[in-house]
């Protein structure tokens, strides 16, 4: 294993962060606090963080609706995130966004999307600006395996391996778009689509960080140099609804005590470093309560903040009527 | 006579209209939900349960649930109205337009004129649209003026479940595409409906109220806001004429002007993007077709030229309100 | 208190009515009224018309003004027959007021009267109002009406009488599939009516082609009809715009309704967009063309009107009262000339094809003392 102390550290907190900004919005929607409707990343946790620790501040990343887990991985301001759930002016948008559109460019994160297969056509773009101005990073555009039956991520891919661009396309696979199934949706498979065009493609078992950091490490240096772009099919599972308040009656209870106890990535992460001996048990419990800690400030401080008033309206426009 | 809510108004059409011709099916994403899964089967029916129950009656042939494809969902709906079926196919948020559009604007709308009035496509489409949701920039889209741009597509609006109803029966038995638009708002709205199917025939505009002093023009969930000012100001002595445009295309514009000229001031009350909308639109008709009736200047209450911002504050500041439209209203009584 | 003053007052219209909105006084403060009068205009959810006058004597205090909207009972104006001073007047309005309790807060919501019930394998719709009365009275609309054409009749009536309006198959909230619609059904329709209600002796009181069913009902089932008042009825001569039928079934607008409507009144004003809106919500359920279709054949045939009903008119044993409107564009009124002087005989003038809700006191009058003799 090529990963240090310091990074399995850094691994383990980004993943418990994830962890608790959506285990707290997950009650904090159920109590009525929070307004819209947001989708949660619990249980996918080991994806964004395998992925992001492999991409420095100037790489790139095009999130979906889903988009909590993949922001907080690339760096973005849990505080801030929090506040643009509530609507709150110093929300990361300022409020005019909310959890579907949460974006800071200054980490490299393009954007959580409404739109699903909006993200890997923006990849493309970022790829092309990098491969233009030669400067060896990357963009990676995530989707779900919904999202895998659009035509945009189709044809992206087949952009990417023509330019031969620094794109990587993430398939978050967690069975299921909405209440319909994977094996309804998916004709043949997403593997063979990667293929189909010429992609690097692997299948990775989203459930171990470790894999999927391992798979992506080989394709982001590839990608970075100049070996073109590839696709990664991460087979995952998420704890909640599709979106808050949705019944989950298309899953059975078996299915759900599964997920939640059998396919935990952090449950997972955890035995595996103390049973290799590669960190101590104290100091993951210590990362845990203060990923609580931090998650609970912010959702304090998010309540408290100010709402954006009638000023703020007509900002950020370039002409207003 | 049964009072039901504007979502079991649309359902029931729906029920009727496939019960009475095997051509009708619906497709769309999760309409029924559950498919390949071990659980519940009609597990969702639309993502606000609009289409809950119907695959009990008509099984996966008929209530078709697909990928997420929306330009596949449309262009094969269409392919479907031009070959013997009736399709009603569901884009689960207006603003996913954006990924279809083409099999829309140059396909579906296109057939019956450039095959020289050989093919007919009856095609529905219908489609969530505005704000109030806290759904932000994506979700919550009116884009309703840009359908009705379109020649060869007919765009309706119902405001109410009497409407809603009637029009989408008539939708569906129509022989051109109609993009049938339901206000999220809405759904739970109740009101008079017969059990009775009964078509509302399209390019007729409904007088919802009637008066002497001014004129609101609506549609869709501005119906409601004008005739709850209509009656504020009626309290205060006014009495306004309330019109529900119903369909944007064909639009009756014969109501438009008999309603604009019963009182010569005129308010136009529409949610979507203030630039090249419907408001713009009938104000530009009444302007070169009555001008002579005016008394005031033609008054609009639209959202600022910005996209639909998330933040509730914020959204209740963009929407039109009951509050803004009695403003503008007594600003010209 | 002075006996002198009387409070007019919100009329009810029909027995949904809840509010009216005073559109136009027609009479002023000072104002010598006599009873029949019209005195202000009132609009309603279904209808804009005007209003009689109650009483003989001077208004003294308009007390709702154009504008108002009031609950139905509440005082609209005092009349006196001699004037009265001011602190009279206001002691009286007062003195109403205190006594006076709104049906609308009283009730809570919309209450729905209407019942249904299956006669012959069909499911009619009705709305009675029974006061334990003696007398029965049943009310059957024209061509393309329903129950609410009676809305300035039944409610009056039911004061003295017990009260039923139907709706005809294919009409109103009625079963809109019928396999057949002689006359001679719908007369048993009615006596079959009478039985699933327990009506064992009937004032009917019919409009136009419902004025056909009364006459074919007396005479089928004579030891059932007490009397009957006729209001523009079929069956008396071969002329009837043939063309009214036609375009009503077939409207397809508002537009087009309203000029067909038009031509049962003599004063279209009275004709509001609630109203033709109530007509197409009926027209547009399914079927209700193709029903009314075969009822327009049973009226009409070749232009002229299928049935003679003359004998049949002639030789009723019971009471009959014939109210026909003047300039009735639909049927001409000069066919009341076939009729024996038996038959009592009204011609209003101002007044076309719908007596009953033009000239209702007219008609509430005839049905009253065709009843009573
Ligand atoms: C173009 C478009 N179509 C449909 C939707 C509605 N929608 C939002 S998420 C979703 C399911 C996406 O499934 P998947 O891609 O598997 O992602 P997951 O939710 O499982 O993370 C759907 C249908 C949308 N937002 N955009
Ligand atoms: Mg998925």
């Amino acid at each position: 294993m090529q990963l240090n102390r310091e990074e399995l550290l850094k691994a383990y907190e980004g993943m418990c962060l994830i962890r608790e900004f959506d285990d707290a919005v997950h009650y904090e929607f159920a109590a009525d606090a929070m307004p819209g409707f947001v989708h949660l990343y619990v249980g996918e946790e080991a994806s964004a963080m395998g992925i992001c620790m492999n991409l420095n501040e100037k790489d790139t990343i095009a999130s979906t609706h889903r988009g909590h887990g993949h922001c907080i991985a690339k760096g973005c301001d849990v505080n801030d995130m929090m506040k643009e759930l509530y609507g709150k002016k110093d929300g990361i948008c300022g409020g005019k966004g909310g959890s579907m559109h949460i974006a800071d460019l200054s980490k490299g994160m393009l954007g959580a999307n409404g739109i699903v297969g909006g993200g890997p056509p923006i990849v493309l773009g970022a790829a092309l600006t990098y491969k233009t101005k030669k400067t060896n990073n990357v963009s990676v555009g995530f989707f779900g395996d919904g999202a895998s039956n659009q035509g945009s991520i189709s044809e992206s891919m087949n952009m990417a391996s023509v330019l031969k661009l620094p794109a990587i396309f993430v398939c978050e696979d967690n069975g299921y778009a909405e209440s319909t199934a994977r094996e309804y949706a998916v004709g043949g498979k997403i593997l063979d689509r990667g293929k189909a065009f010429g992609l690097d493609s692997h299948e990775v078992d989203g459930d171990n960080f470790f894999e999927v950091y391992e798979a992506a490490k080989h394709v982001i240096d590839n990608a970075r140099n100049g070996k073109g772009p590839a696709l990664l099919h991460i087979k995952t599972s998420k704890v909640y609804g599709h979106f808050e308040g949705d019944a989950i009656s298309y899953r059975t209870k078996e299915e759900n005590e599964r997920i939640k106890n059998d396919e935990d990535p952090l449950k997972i992460f955890k035995k595996k470093v103390i049973e290799a001996g590669l960190l101590e048990l104290t100091q993951l419990e210590n990362i845990e309560n203060e990923s609580k800690a931090k998650i609970k400030k912010a959702i304090q401080e998010s309540k408290e903040a100010e709402f954006p008033n009638a000023n703020d309206l007509l900002t950020d426009v370039y002409i207003k009527y | 006579m049964p009072i039901k809510t504007y979502r079991e108004a649309i359902n029931e059409a729906l029920l009727q209209e496939m019960k009475k011709d095997e051509n009708v099916v619906v497709i769309g994403e999760d309409v029924a939900g559950g498919a390949g899964t071990n659980g519940e089967q009609d597990a969702w029916g639309g993502v606000l349960g609009v289409t809950k129950g119907l695959l009990k009656h008509f099984g996966r042939e008929r209530i078709i649930d697909t990928p997420i494809t929306e330009t596949a969902i449309m262009g094969m709906a269409s392919g479907a109205a031009l070959t013997g079926l009736r399709p009603v196919a569901e884009l689960m948020f207006v603003d996913f337009m954006g990924v279809c559009f083409d099999q829309i604007l140059n396909q579906t709308a296109k057939f019956r004129y450039m095959f020289g009035g050989k093919a007919v496509t009856p095609l529905t489409i219908r489609t969530m649209y505005g704000g109030g949701l806290r759904a932000a920039s994506q979700h919550s889209q009116c884009l309703y003026p840009m359908f009705t741009h379109v020649p060869g597509i007919k765009v309706v609006l119902p405001s109410n479940p009497y409407d809603a109803k009637g029009l989408l029966i008539q939708s569906i038995r129509d022989n051109d595409p109609v993009i049938f638009m339901e206000h999220k708002n809405l759904y739970d709205t109740s009101g008079d409906v017969p059990d009775e199917s009964y078509s509302i025939p399209f390019g007729e505009a409904n007088f919802t109220r009637e008066g002497k002093d001014l004129t609101f023009i609506a549609m869709g969930q501005t119906v409601e806001i004008c005739n709850n000012v209509a009656d504020t100001l009626k309290k205060e002595g006014k009495t306004c004429t309330v019109l529900d445009l119903r369909t944007l295309s064909p639009l009756d514009e014969d109501s438009i002007l008999e309603a604009a000229e019963e009182t010569g001031k005129i308010v136009i009350v529409d949610e979507s993007y203030p630039r090249c909308n419907v408001a713009t639109d009938i104000s530009a008709l009444i302007c070169q077709k009555s001008f002579d009736s005016l008394k005031a200047g033609i008054k609009m209450v639209t959202p600022p030229h910005t996209p639909v911002p998330f933040s509730p504050p914020l959204e209740d500041l963009y929407l039109p309100s009951e509050e803004k439209v009695l403003n503008v209203a007594k600003e010209i009584l | 208190m002075s006996t002198n003053l009387v409070a007019i007052t919100m009329p009810k219209w029909g027995l949904s009515m809840k509010e009216g909105s005073i559109l136009k006084w027609i009479k002023s403060n000072g104002d010598n009224i006599s009873k029949g009068d019209m005195i202000l205009e009132i609009e309603t959810e279904k209808v804009v018309n005007e209003m009689e006058s109650p009483e003989d004597g001077k208004i003294l205090k308009i007390c709702a003004n154009e504008g108002d909207t009031v609950p139905v009972g509440s005082i609209i104006a005092v009349c006196g027959k001699q004037d009265a001073s001011n602190e009279e007047i206001d002691a009286f309005i007062e003195e109403f007021n205190s006594n006076f309790k709104s049906e609308i807060n009283l009730e809570e919501g919309e209450e729905d009267l209407n019942e249904k019930i299956k006669v012959s394998d069909l499911e009619i719709n009705f709305i009675k109002n029974i006061n334990s009365n003696n007398e029965n009275i049943l009310f059957i609309h024209g061509f393309g009406g329903d129950l609410n054409n009676w809305m300035f009749n039944q409610n009056e009536l039911s004061e003295k009488f017990n009260t039923y309006a139907i709706d005809l198959p294919g009409h109103g909230m009625s079963e809109k599939n019928i396999h057949s619609s002689t006359l001679d059904d719908l007369a048993n329709l009615i006596s079959s009516f009478c039985i699933a209600t327990d009506i064992n002796s009937v004032n009917l009181v019919g409009h136009s082609f419902g004025a056909g069913i009364s006459i074919k009902t007396a005479s089928l089932y004579p030891d059932l009809i007490n009397s009957l008042t006729l209001i523009s009825p079929i069956g008396l001569g071969k002329e009837i715009d043939s063309a009214y039928l036609e375009n009503f079934i077939n409207a397809e607008s508002r537009r087009d309704l309203k000029k067909e409507i038009e031509k049962l009144y003599f004063n279209s004003d009275i004709i509001t967009r609630d109203m033709l809106n109530e007509v197409l919500k009926s027209l547009r359920i399914d079927n209700v063309q193709s029903t009314l279709s075969k009822i327009q054949n049973e009226i009409i045939i070749n232009g002229e009107q299928k049935n003679n009903l003359i004998d049949e008119i002639n030789s009723a044993k019971v009471p009959v009262c014939v109210v026909w409107g003047k300039e009735d564009q639909i049927i001409p009124s000069n066919h009341h000339e076939v009729l024996n002087d038996r038959i009592k005989i009204i011609i209003e003038k101002d007044c076309g094809h719908m007596a009953h809700i033009e000239k209702p006191s007219v008609v509430n009058d005839a049905i009253n003392s065709t009843i009573v003799g």
